[in-house]
Order: structure tokens, then C-alpha cells, then sequence
């Protein structure tokens, strides 16, 4: 790759699996190229010198801000360290891109969310969620208001990924924040908020089967701003479930709407918002739009080219930092419920 | 490159490993069905009563099982495998536990006596950073252990790889993988992409002579980057052995108009079908037969 002026430059902060992908994918697309990363792995950045020697490796993050030269940073370190690398960044008027989820903490989110009020920068946050297929068709179903007034909402996000006591950062809750509910669940949170607006009541209960200092199921019951009630599970130790599995199911005075990561199956009692009685179902082949590059999934294509577009002012990078603590905020309400024995927590607005 | 000539035919594995694009709860039902080694055994033989020699496999778990199995019986001896490295679902769990280079030194340690030796003579741990190909190419040497008794067809690179040399800009990386697969294991070296006008591109101007690629390719547009006219584009143009997979994308097409389709482009020397029935088994085959003529 040689450098283009008319290329957005990006430094990678952290090149682990998501760090890769999204080098990757910012180095294809037509208005980015990777210029700079930085890991303290010697592994990683030896590899990185013998194999793309166009692009400058760094030891430290703040190293790699100093040295100049960047449009904007993609953060993909733990995410202990997101807000820290935000924080770099706003202070130097970098916009930045970020790994979801955003924090630790709700606090730990704020203390970016304040900084950003000062030195305002564009920033988006990872929830790849939104731009996958099913789940912007979805939306759009929900938006076209064809299933009347809004029943009650069922969630689940479930994934094999843990059958013994973990041993990565993930697992550590001063480096992840949190368990299944944070680093999965934030996924679900955000479609939740995505299409219903903000959330203002939780009550949950969560609990341990491998993990020592995170949570492996979380159980959460949810009440939206507009008085709608969901309730959402999620798991990282249930079998059978290869891939993350994500669902959401709708149910309205005027029919049902099951969302999942492939899918999307309406059923009307009568035609409404454009759609018609009976069942509209669309299947990942129905679904299935084409993406400049695809590496991992055409999801994490389109927020990246959103990022892209949002650098050109051209387009608005969401979800951001702020709707980003909305999540962080309803992750600890559910932590601090679960502490007291599903006992319900305001969310203030 | 080698000439060695891929079956017309491959029969893909995702039934057998519960992997459906359309449906993870059909992929369930698939991997409930085929728990038991014997029954993918039987599909096989059904498959091998209909002609088809050729398996495409990656380094799942239960491919050591079923490799010896393969092995062990008569009724497959002329079948030759294309395995499909490495299985990403390994890495990418590993990565979420222990981080990349720690899964990757972990291989690194499954490999042979010889090749540990070798290792450790190389410093081992520092071997990852000091000469990145020779421990990728020892990485390859160990994802292929569990055919090592198997005839093999082609070896294939898993797209995810091939897609992340493509985004980097990695072209070494897809050098070493053809050469080492040509010259350690003599047959072919495949590269799955889920960018196939791109990897074209760039294979053309990196001087590859007739590369083999493999790449969802349905009149659907399914699973294809970035849209089906470049796809198509991309197959028609000669100089390419194209093998194309989701021909069916995931049973959405009916087999007489997908293989009708696909009979237009010359290029395609190989058709990867996922098979879990008999009568499907069939129907499938009967229908590329038809369609595709050589």
C-alpha cells in the first residue's frame, strides 16, 4: 500500500484478533490505509516489521500519538484501556474509533463523555451488531410501527465460549469490567436501546459457574423510557451455539417479530406499515447486501466505512461515546441489582 | 503450481460439523445427526455410489476421527481429501482466552519430535518473532497432521486468512502458503476469499499463473463481495481454476437453477456441495451432472 492524501490515516492501538480485523479492513477500503500501530508485545510488532514494513510499530500508544501523522486511531486494546487511549486522543484532537465495549464502568465512560464536552472529536463505538443485515431490517420493521402497540420484548445473546475457569483478560474484572453481561450482552443492550429508546428501570440476577471474578449467565429484566418491558438472557457457557446467537423477539397487538443474526420472521395479523397480513419471512440469502471488503463479516465493514464517512463529515458515527454510557449505565444498574438480590435500580435520564 | 486435476465434484463438510448459513438451529439438528462418525461415513458411501472421490475437511476437532475412519474403509480408498487450514473457530477461541501468540505457540508445541527439536535449536519461543514464515510454515505442517494418511486433492487456505493477507497487504504470506503446500505435499494450493474480484486483482499483478480459488458463487449473490456482477465478472475472466461453493446458497436455490447457472462459466473446474441426505445426495449430484458437461 503507498500512502494517499485523499486516504484517511489510522493507527492502531492494540493488535490482537479485533486489532487485525479491522487493519484489515481499513487498510482495503477506498478512504483508509493503516499507517501506525502499536502493541508492547515484541512478538507482535517483530512480526509486524518483517511483514509490513510501510507501517510504523510502536511499543506505547502515547508513543504512536506523538509521532504524528494520524488522522484517527482505532482502539483495540483490553477494554480496561479504551478510555485511557480515548483520553489520549481527545487530548491531541484525534478522532477515534473503539472496540466495544466502551468501559469498565459507567464512571470510567463518563470521565470520557466530560472531556469530550471540552474538546469535542468524532468517535463511534463497536457495537457491530447494528450493521448486521437481520438487524437493520429489523429496525425498520419496529420503525414502520406495522405490529401496533408494543407488547413485550424477549432477548437472548448466547455463545460456546467458556467450559472451564477462563485465564485472558476477559475473565479479570479490573481489565474487562464485567462477564457475559458486559462484554456480550452490551451487543444486545445496544439493538435494545437502538430500537426502543432508553432504559430507565433493571432488575437482574446474575451468577457464576466457571469465572471467579465475572459473571457467565446474567438474567435482566428491563423497562424502557416509553413504559415497554423486555426481558433478556445471556450466556457465554450454553452449548451448542458455535457462533454468538443472537435473538429478539417483539410481540404486538398487531402480530410477532423474531430477529436473529440471520433472519428475520414477521407475522401480521393484518397489513400495516407497509408490510402484509400473514408471514414475511427473509432469510440471510434475502437479506444479503455485498461489502467492498469482508473479512470476519460485512458488519464490521460498514461501521468501519460509517467511521470513514463520519471522518469526511459526511455522515454520523453511531453509535457514539454517549449512547455508548447509556449501555455502560444499564450494565451497572444490573450489577448493582444482582447485588441485592434482583431488587429493582433507577437508571436517571 | 501443480497440474493435478481436482475432483469435479467435493462433497464440503459444514453439515457434518453443524455449520448452516442459513439457520444455527439447522446446523444443530445436522451436528445432533452426524455425532455419530459412522453416519458421515455412510453419506460418503452413498456419495461414492454416485461417483463422487472428493472431501473437503478443515482441522475441526472430529477431523482426526473421521480421517481415520475415511482410512479404514474400503469403499473410500480412492477419495482424496482437501483439507481446508487452519479451522479459525480454534483461533478465534483460543484468541479470546489466551490471546493469538500464545494459541499459536501452543500449536507450535504439537508439532513433531523432529520439528520440535528443531525449535527449540531455534530458540522456540522467540522463533515466532525471528523468522514469522518458517513458524507459519511449521503452523501448516501441524493444522495437516491429522491427513497425513490420506491422499490429498489440494490444500486450501481458510478465507479468513486469506482475506486478512489481502487486507494487510501480506503477499508473502499467500507466496509461502503455495510454495510450501506445492513443494511439501505436491499437490496443489488453494485460496478461499470472500473478495474474489480483489484477490484476483492482486494475484494477477503478484504473477500467479492460473491461481485456484475458491469462493461463494450462486446466482443468488449470496456471500458474495462486493456484488454479484463483480463476482461474475470475476469467474468469467479466464486464467483462473475456480471452485465454487454455496452454489445451493444454503438450500435458497433449487439445484437445476443454480447448476444451469454455473454451467456458463468455464472456469469453474470444481463444485464444493454440502450433502446430508441420500435422496439429496441425488438430486444434487444428478443436477450438476446435467448442467455441468466437461
Amino acid at each position: 500500500m503507498t500512502a494517499n492524501a485523499d486516504r484517511v490515516r489510522i493507527g492502531l492501538a492494540g493488535l490482537g484478533k479485533m486489532g487485525l480485523l479491522h487493519a484489515a479492513t481499513f487498510n482495503s477500503l477506498a478512504g483508509s490505509e493503516v499507517v501506525a500501530a502499536a502493541d508492547p508485545g515484541p512478538l507482535v510488532r517483530s512480526a509486524l516489521a518483517e511483514m509490513m514494513p510501510q507501517v510504523r510499530a510502536f511499543a506505547d500508544v502515547d508513543e504512536m500519538l506523538d509521532a504524528g501523522g494520524l488522522d484517527a486511531v482505532v482502539i483495540t486494546t483490553p477494554v480496561g484501556l479504551h478510555v485511557p487511549v480515548a483520553l489520549s486522543c481527545v487530548e491531541r484532537g484525534l478522532p477515534f474509533f473503539v472496540e466495544k465495549p466502551l468501559a469498565v464502568s459507567a464512571s470510567q465512560a463518563e470521565t470520557l463523555v466530560l472531556r469530550l464536552r471540552e474538546r469535542p472529536t468524532t468517535n463511534m463505538v463497536g457495537f457491530m451488531t447494528r450493521y448486521i443485515d437481520a438487524f437493520q431490517k429489523g429496525r425498520k420493521i419496529v420503525g414502520s410501527q406495522c405490529l401496533g402497540r408494543l407488547q413485550r420484548v424477549t432477548a437472548s445473546i448466547y455463545v460456546s465460549q467458556l467450559f472451564a475457569r477462563g485465564t485472558g483478560w476477559r475473565y479479570e474484572r479490573e481489565t474487562a469490567g464485567g462477564g457475559v453481561l458486559l462484554s456480550q450482552g452490551s451487543h444486545l443492550l445496544d439493538l435494545l436501546t437502538w430500537y426502543f429508546g432508553a432504559v430507565s428501570r433493571v432488575n437482574a440476577e446474575v451468577h457464576s459457574v466457571y469465572s471467579e471474578e465475572v459473571e457467565d449467565f446474567a438474567h435482566v429484566m428491563l423497562e424502557f423510557e416509553s413504559g415497554l418491558r423486555a426481558w433478556m438472557d445471556c450466556s457465554w457457557s450454553v452449548r451448542h451455539k458455535r457462533t454468538v446467537q443472537t435473538t429478539i423477539e417483539i410481540l404486538g397487538d398487531n402480530g410477532s417479530l423474531v430477529i436473529t443474526d440471520e433472519d428475520v420472521r414477521l407475522y401480521l395479523d393484518d397489513t400495516a406499515g407497509g408490510m402484509a397480513a400473514g408471514w414475511t419471512i427473509l432469510t440471510a440469502p434475502d437479506l444479503y447486501r455485498g461489502v467492498e471488503f469482508d473479512v470476519g463479516g460485512p458488519q464490521y465493514t460498514r461501521e468501519d466505512q460509517v467511521f470513514v464517512a463520519a471522518l469526511a463529515g459526511g455522515h454520523a458515527a453511531e453509535p457514539d461515546v454517549m449512547q455508548a454510557l447509556h449501555v455502560q449505565r444499564i450494565v451497572d444498574a444490573a450489577y448493582a441489582s444482582a447485588d441485592k438480590r434482583g431488587a429493582p435500580v433507577t437508571i436517571a435520564a | 503450481m501443480s497440474d493435478l486435476q481436482l475432483e469435479r465434484i467435493i462433497l464440503g463438510h459444514n453439515p457434518f460439523f453443524g455449520v448452516d448459513h442459513l439457520s444455527q438451529e439447522r446446523g444443530n439438528e445436522k451436528a445432533k445427526k452426524f455425532d455419530d462418525t459412522s453416519r458421515i461415513i455412510d453419506v460418503l458411501l452413498d456419495c461414492s455410489e454416485l461417483g463422487v472421490r472428493g472431501l473437503m475437511m478443515s482441522t475441526h476437532p472430529r477431523a482426526s476421527t473421521l480421517a481415520v475412519e475415511i482410512q479404514r474403509k474400503p469403499g473410500l480408498s480412492g477419495w482424496r481429501v482437501y483439507p481446508l487450514v487452519p479451522y479459525i473457530n480454534k483461533y478465534i477461541r483460543g484468541a479470546n482466552e489466551r490471546g493469538l501468540v500464545n494459541v499459536a505457540m501452543e500449536l507450535l508445541s504439537q508439532a513433531s519430535l523432529g520439528q520440535k527439536f528443531r525449535m527449540v535449536l531455534q530458540g522456540g519461543r522467540g522463533l515466532l518473532g525471528k523468522d514469522f514464515r518458517q513458524a507459519v510454515s511449521l503452523l501448516l505442517d501441524v493444522e495437516l497432521v491429522p491427513f497425513r494418511h490420506l491422499q490429498l486433492g489440494a490444500v486450501f487456505l481458510h478465507d479468513t486468512l486469506t482475506d486478512l493477507a489481502l487486507g494487510l497487504g501480506l503477499d508473502s504470506v499467500l507466496d509461502l502458503f503455495r510454495d510450501h503446500v506445492t513443494r511439501h505435499f505436491g499437490v496443489p494450493a488453494g485460496l478461499a476469499t470472500k473478495n474474489l474480484p480483489l484477490l484476483r486483482e492482486r494475484l494477477d499483478r503478484l504473477g500467479w499463473a492460473d491461481p485456484l480459488i475458491m469462493a461463494s458463487f450462486n446466482r443468488a449473490g449470496f456471500y458474495m463481495n462486493p456484488s454479484a456482477e463483480l463476482c461474475t465478472e470475476a469467474v468469467r475472466r479466464p486464467g483462473v481454476r475456480f471452485v465454487a461453493m454455496n452454489t445451493l446458497a444454503g438450500g435458497y436455490l433449487k439445484p437445476d437453477a443454480a447448476y444451469s447457472f454455473l454451467a456458463q462459466f468455464p472456469t469453474v473446474c470444481s463444485i464444493v456441495v454440502g450433502i446430508s441426505r441420500k435422496d439429496h445426495a441425488v438430486e444434487t449430484i444428478e443436477a450438476i451432472r446435467r448442467h455441468m458437461r466437461q
